[in-house]
């Protein structure tokens, strides 16, 4: 199982008007083939915002530092948007939230997928047209050849997406990065969607980056998660592991708000996590959670905590020594 | 007699809408036949997924449009008998969107007397004394009603939505997906507050919602619907235990609890997306279901209700 | 399923740091001041009004005075140019400068009353349009089609000539003439806004229909309708200069641009300051407009949420 992605001191700043946002900072993290590994957290963590740097789509304003950013064992860290523009959708692919969005609603099925593919291989229409076939049948849609001819309006939410993994797909990546791919889905749609997502990148051994604040699909279908907040990867483990032992109180603040059905006693108080997410403006000393965390201590507010790795693909940013020793 | 705030009774909206160029109009039936009541004090959660009417059910219940046959009852009076105002008395919305709920242009604390001063309710010392009450109430600091809605936080606005909604202390409350577009951490701030808040001025509540793990928390009966039908209806505790429909039932496989090592669920359910406009003969779920038969295609079913529930299906799960 | 929103709060960062988020009238307050066209445009609109206010002062001599023993004087940059007419005398010997000063009178003042009565009767057109739907919609869209159909100038004209041309008659024919911009692009900001959750929650809290677009409806159409009314100032001020250009407008011996230019173009090839004075003074005071419509639009422009 080889490292597909290697990222190290990844950061993103936005210059606004108030000053720099420093919407990513130190973001750490590495991706296997076959594996699923998860950025969860809600929004204005910064999860988005490092999957577009990591296929450096950011805002144009954006700035972008990265210690270590390697994929298929090149650094991409400094690399030029010919380089990129190589990569995206060849080698690492990425699907979006909003289905509706994301497909240009003036072209054809087939157009989008064989300009998918034509874009980064010297084949054919022809060819390009079977591979389309061939991966909207893997993706589960009946009557793929005449589905080619529809344009996407004519296609429910569900469908969208399939025809968006198929896109993705189209070249043979070894990366995907699903940012909320069933968000915007209807409930009993999500879980075809993310068993595909599944069963695709145990066939195909690529590796996903499936970005999510629902911490219920990360529990199904993650092999690891990195949690984030405001910023910083405070949270990182098995998926198995966090869920069993939650060691960072962000991530146990997170696991008691959500209702699950027979486990609390209904119109009794969901657990909350009080105050609001800060804003990473300007000098930025001491833990960003203090405020909202029941284990808050005197020296939450001078040091920063670091990212320890406390055990085999554990990490913890704590400075609550108890829980990370324990 | 149980005091009932809110009853629908064979409720029926359809939409013309057009099928394509040059192909003319073809009927929508968002709403086909509804029949539902809530009694004081309960909180009826309203789930199904999209396509499913529960938000043209929620335009209705606002008056916000006009059936096109059935009634609605509210505190025993037709609601097509009342105007605006009376109407505006009785039940107020909690909408989902936060951003497009709140006007851009006004401040806080215009937006939450507006009721007030829309009905004519006291005058500018009381709408003051009002609107600073309610908004200690929801959890909002007073000094907030001289900011504007982009100066706050979506928890924030779903707050101001919220005080707007009681400040004129309304029967029923129409919640319809106020939680869905925020934060887990937030959403779970908005809920506590919303059964606080039922509990302490004794609130009822009419909750739209396609998560049902938050039903499954804050409802005491729930109903589902299946493209305009309702077809089941059952105490939480019991629906969520003996689901009979299978679309109910598959609907509960797909809540997707954080509890690692489950895996995903196969509900079974096949890629048929039904459409609205051109819905499915007989039982309209029978494309996706697998329990479907040959009278499932050929006939409608009817509803039944035995024992405080009701399931519409030709072969319900046995209790 | 609705997209994610921010649960960031604007107004702490928890640690210690107060980030004051503005108030949507300070973004745009700022935005304006950094804007250079705004700017400029707001600065020649308002050396014209200044002019137009303070003309009996300004103006070095009665702009009706004829001096027929001054005919054709040069203004002060060519030979034969006096500093006591700075901008020459036209053919009759009235001072240009005080014409020029007094003419801004009547295109100000013609440009603001079309815009206003033109303004009014498109606003309410378009917010019933868009808010009814329907019928009503129909119908509002089939005036607009038909006035669009028919030639501003040529129905002007028509009209004038008919009934004879001057201030009143020019702004009443114009204002009932142009109010097409306005209804089509408040039909399209109404349609936008009716469906939004607010305005469901107006009707819901008991509001009347009139109480809703004037107060829920209008106040976030005015960005859009600013814009339009500005742009509409300038084509009001340049149909005036074009009637009373063809004599269809406004009658001599008042002073307006457009007249200046239509008595000044036989001595054309002679004295061409007769018609470029006019009309650069024309074509600065539209410049000026459009520069704030475009200033205004830039800046109240939605950037993101």
């Amino acid at each position: 199982m080889g490292l597909i992605l290697e990222v190290e001191g990844l950061h993103v700043d936005l210059p606004l008007p108030a000053g720099r946002l420093q919407a990513v900072r130190n973001v750490r993290f590495e991706v296997s083939q076959g594996e699923t590994l998860s950025l969860v957290g809600e929004s204005g963590c910064g999860k988005s915002l490092t999957a577009l740097a990591l296929m450096d789509l950011l805002p144009p304003r954006a700035i972008r530092r990265a210690g270590k950013l390697v994929f298929e064992g090149r650094d991409l860290s400094g690399a030029a948007e010919e380089t990129m523009a190589h990569l995206r959708g060849n080698r690492m692919a990425m699907i979006f939230q909003e289905p509706m969005t994301s497909l240009n609603p003036c072209y054809t099925i087939g157009n989008q997928l064989v300009e998918a593919y034509l874009q980064h291989r010297r084949a054919s229409k022809r060819e390009a047209r079977e591979r389309a076939v061939f991966l909207l049948e893997k993706v589960g849609i009946t009557a793929a050849g005449s589905r080619l001819k529809q344009f996407p309006h004519q296609l429910s939410g569900g469908l969208r997406q399939r025809i968006m993994i198929a896109m993705g797909l189209m070249c043979g990546p070894s990366l995907i990065i699903a940012d909320e791919p069933t968000t915007a889905l209807d409930v009993t749609i999500q879980a075809q969607i993310l068993a595909l997502l599944a069963d695709l990148q145990r066939e195909f051994q690529m590796g996903l980056i499936l970005i999510t604040h629902d911490l219920g699909v990360v529990a199904r279908v993650a092999h690891r998660l990195c949690v984030m907040y405001c910023g910083q990867v405070v949270e990182t483990g098995t998926t198995k592991e966090v869920f069993a032992r939650p060691l960072h109180p962000y991530t146990q603040g997170l696991l008691r708000c959500i209702p699950v059905p027979g486990r609390l006693e209904p119109g009794s108080e969901l657990g909350s996590i009080p105050g609001l997410v800060p804003t990473p403006i300007g000098v930025l000393k001491g833990c960003t959670f203090r405020n909202r965390c029941p284990k808050s201590r005197p020296e939450c507010v001078v040091e920063n905590p670091h990212l320890r790795e406390i055990g085999p693909n554990r990490a913890l940013r704590c400075l609550d020594t108890l829980a990370s020793a324990a | 007699m149980p005091d009932l705030v809110l009853e629908l009774i064979n409720l029926t909206k359809t939409y013309q809408v057009s099928a394509g160029a040059f192909r003319g109009q073809r009927d929508l039936r968002a709403v086909n036949g509804i029949t539902l009541s809530l009694e004081k004090g309960e909180v009826l959660g309203l789930v199904g997924e999209s396509g499913c009417g529960k938000t043209t059910v929620a335009k209705l219940v606002l008056a916000l449009e006009t059936p096109t046959s059935g009634h609605i009852r509210l505190q025993g009076r037709p609601l097509a008998e009342c105007d605006s105002k009376e109407i505006a008395r009785q039940v107020q919305p909690v909408f989902q969107d936060p951003y497009a709920s709140l006007n851009p242009r006004k401040s806080v604390g215009s937006i939450i007397s507006l009721p007030l001063r829309a009905l004519k309710v006291g005058n500018q010392a009381s709408w003051s004394k009002k609107v600073g009450e309610i908004m200690e109430v929801v959890g909002l600091t007073p000094r907030l009603r001289h900011n504007y809605p982009n100066q706050l936080s979506g928890g924030q606005r779903q707050r101001v939505a919220v005080a707007r909604a009681l400040i004129m202390r309304p029967q029923l409350v129409l919640c319809d997906e106020p939680t869905s577009a925020l934060d887990v951490s937030v959403q779970a701030q908005i809920l506590n507050l919303l059964m606080r808040l039922r509990r302490e001025l004794g609130l009822t509540y009419l909750f739209i919602s396609h998560n049902l793990a938050v039903v499954e928390h804050l409802a005491t009966r729930v109903a589902v619907m299946y493209l305009g039908r309702l077809v089941e209806e059952a105490p939480t505790r019991e629906l969520f235990r003996n689901p009979r429909h299978p679309y109910t039932q598959a609907l509960l496989a797909s809540v997707l609890t954080p509890e690692p090592g489950l895996g995903l669920p196969d509900t079974h359910l096949g890629i048929a997306y039904p459409n609205p406009i051109d819905p499915p003969s007989g039982c309209t779920f029978h494309p996706r279901c697998p329990r479907a038969a040959e009278a499932c295609r050929e006939q409608a079913p009817v509803s039944r209700r035995e024992g405080g529930r009701l399931v519409e299906c030709h072969f319900p799960e046995e209790l | 399923m609705s997209s994610y929103i921010s649960s960031s709060s604007p107004g702490e960062t928890g640690l210690g740091l107060e980030v004051v988020f503005p108030s949507p009238r300070q973004i745009m307050r700022r935005a304006m001041l950094r804007h250079k066209g705004f700017l400029i445009g707001l600065a020649v609109i308002i050396v014209v009004t200044l002019l137009t206010i303070l003309a009996p002062v300004l103006a070095p001599h009665d702009p009706y005075a004829q001096d027929l023993g001054r005919r054709l004087v040069p203004p002060v940059w060519q030979e034969k140019g006096t500093w006591d007419h700075p901008l020459g005398t036209d053919n009759l010997g009235r001072d240009y400068l005080s014409r020029l000063i007094y003419g801004s009178r009547v295109s100000l003042l013609i440009g603001l009353s079309v815009m206003l009565i033109a303004g009014l009767i498109g606003t309410t057109l378009g917010l019933l349009a868009g808010y009814f739907g329907g019928k009503i919609d129909m119908f509002v869209s089939f005036l607009i089609t038909v006035r669009l159909a028919l030639p501003a100038v040529l129905v002007a004209v028509a009209v004038v000539s008919l009934i004879g041309g001057s201030m009143r008659i020019v702004i009443l024919v114009l204002g009932l003439l142009v109010w097409d911009r306005f209804a089509v692009v408040i039909r399209a900001s109404t349609q936008q806004i009716r469906p939004l959750d607010y305005v469901a929650a107006a009707t819901s809290a008991g509001c009347s229909t009139f109480r809703i677009l004037a107060q829920e409806i209008l106040p976030n159409l005015m960005n859009n309708l600013i814009v339009v009314a500005t742009l509409e100032v300038a084509r009001a001020i340049l149909l005036e200069a074009a009637l009373s250009f063809l004599g269809m407008g406004v009658q001599p011996p008042t002073p307006s641009w457009g007249l200046m230019i239509s008595e000044g173009k036989e001595f054309m090839f002679f004295y061409p300051y007769l018609i470029t004075i006019p009309g650069v003074a024309l074509f600065l005071l539209l410049l000026g407009f459009n520069l704030l419509g475009d200033g205004i639009r830039d800046v109240t422009a939605p950037e993101g949420r």
